[in-house]
């Protein structure tokens, strides 16, 4: 689609911007915002926050909306944690959000690392930490690993409707994406479950609202909705431009099915506002 | 102090971007924060804000034209002259 809506403009101030990634750069470090050409990044720098990308840049899944390269990753820097640790501290985030690429090729799919971050985020600050996992092909073991380090909020996004994961992220699936939120649910040792989904890659609303219904149904907390937009040529199109207005329609709906939280605006991606949102459940959970 | 302020990296690996529209005029003193120009990349219309006080001189790009990251966009005076 040619030509983008009103809605999808967003302004940058590079100094803050520079900050951010200058940081990031010195501790060699990852950041999804910028490995995935993320629009907020200009919105975000301003409140000093990043979400962390653990794990190295290169993905084992070549997920057809996704901007972060798919590639033969390198082996885990035991030394990555203690250094996300201090980009937490130096930012003085009070929400921290780490996420990876999808790490097929070990053993337990980086959930040891994605453990040994929150527990280094816990020692060095006082920050709430949010973790956005990958489906570690299912494995309780992997999110065990996960659920013991006590992060605040658990995260693994379902992307898009059923129906169109065989052309969105082939290597993926629905079901088991759904009893990874649904075990966390019910496992997670008090942490929120949350999860996110793109409008815009051919979806009806129908579907959309039977995937809400379908991850309410699993107990998930909170709820995050974004217009998919497409990194480059070589990515699946843009099939439709969603209006805020039909936004703020799926999130009176999730609302209603009890969701803790849900934010749902075209330019919201998983981790966007996402301490807000932490609070927002908290105060509802009190 | 004249200054170029060059086109910025707003996404990893952008070799360069169209300027869409410039959002002042020149001879216009501008504050920190006010947009400048906007630019157009795969995932949004994108509005770069000034990154201090300064008066814009001399425009070195004109809407339509595409601008490698790194290039001259405007002329503009910073600070005391």
């Amino acid at each position: 689609m040619n030509g983008k809506p009103e809605w999808l403009r967003v302004s940058y101030d590079m100094s803050e911007v520079r900050a951010v990634y200058g940081l990031a750069d010195s501790l060699s470090l990852n950041t999804v915002c910028r490995e995935s050409g993320c629009p907020n990044i200009g919105k975000c720098s301003k409140c000093g926050s990043a979400t962390f990308m653990i794990l190295g840049k290169y993905c084992t899944r070549d997920c057809r909306f996704c901007d972060v390269e798919c590639g033969r990753p390198a082996a885990p820097d035991p030394d990555e944690p203690r250094r996300l640790a201090e980009a937490v501290k130096k930012l003085g985030v009070s929400h921290a959000v780490v996420t990876s690429v999808t790490r097929d090729d070990l053993d337990d799919g980086g959930a040891s690392v994605f453990a040994d971050c929150v527990r280094a985020i816990r020692a060095a600050t006082a920050a709430t930490v949010e973790v956005l996992i990958p489906d570690f092909r299912g494995d309780r073991a992997a999110l065990d690993a996960v659920v013991a380090s006590r992060p605040d909020v658990i995260g693994h996004n379902v992307e898009t409707v059923p129906r169109l994961y065989s052309a969105a992220r082939p290597q993926a699936d629905y079901e088991r994406s759904l009893g990874v939120l649904r075990y966390l649910s019910e496992n997670g040792d008090g942490a929120l479950v949350k999860t996110a989904f793109m409008l815009g890659l051919g979806e009806t609303e129908e579907e959309t609202r039977d995937l809400i219904r379908d991850v309410r149904g699993t107990g998930c907390d909170l709820l995050t909705a974004g217009q998919y937009l497409c990194p480059s040529e070589g990515h699946l199109p843009v099939a439709e431009y969603v209006t805020p207005e039909k936004f703020a329609e799926y999130r009176r709906f999730a609302l209603s099915l009890g969701f803790l939280a849900v934010t749902a605006e075209p330019l919201a991606r998983s981790s966007y506002m996402a301490g807000e949102m932490l609070r927002e459940a908290k105060e509802k959970k009190l | 102090m004249k200054i170029t302020v060059m086109m910025p990296e707003l996404k990893k690996g952008m070799k360069s971007a169209v300027l869409c529209r410039w959002c002042v005029e020149e001879g216009q003193k501008i504050e920190k924060g006010t947009e400048v120009f906007e630019t157009e990349t795969e995932k949004a219309v994108s509005a770069v804000e000034a990154e201090e006080d300064m008066t814009v001189l001399r425009f070195l790009a004109e809407e339509g034209d595409e601008v490698a990251v790194g290039g001259p966009l405007f002329e503009a005076e910073v600070g005391e002259k």
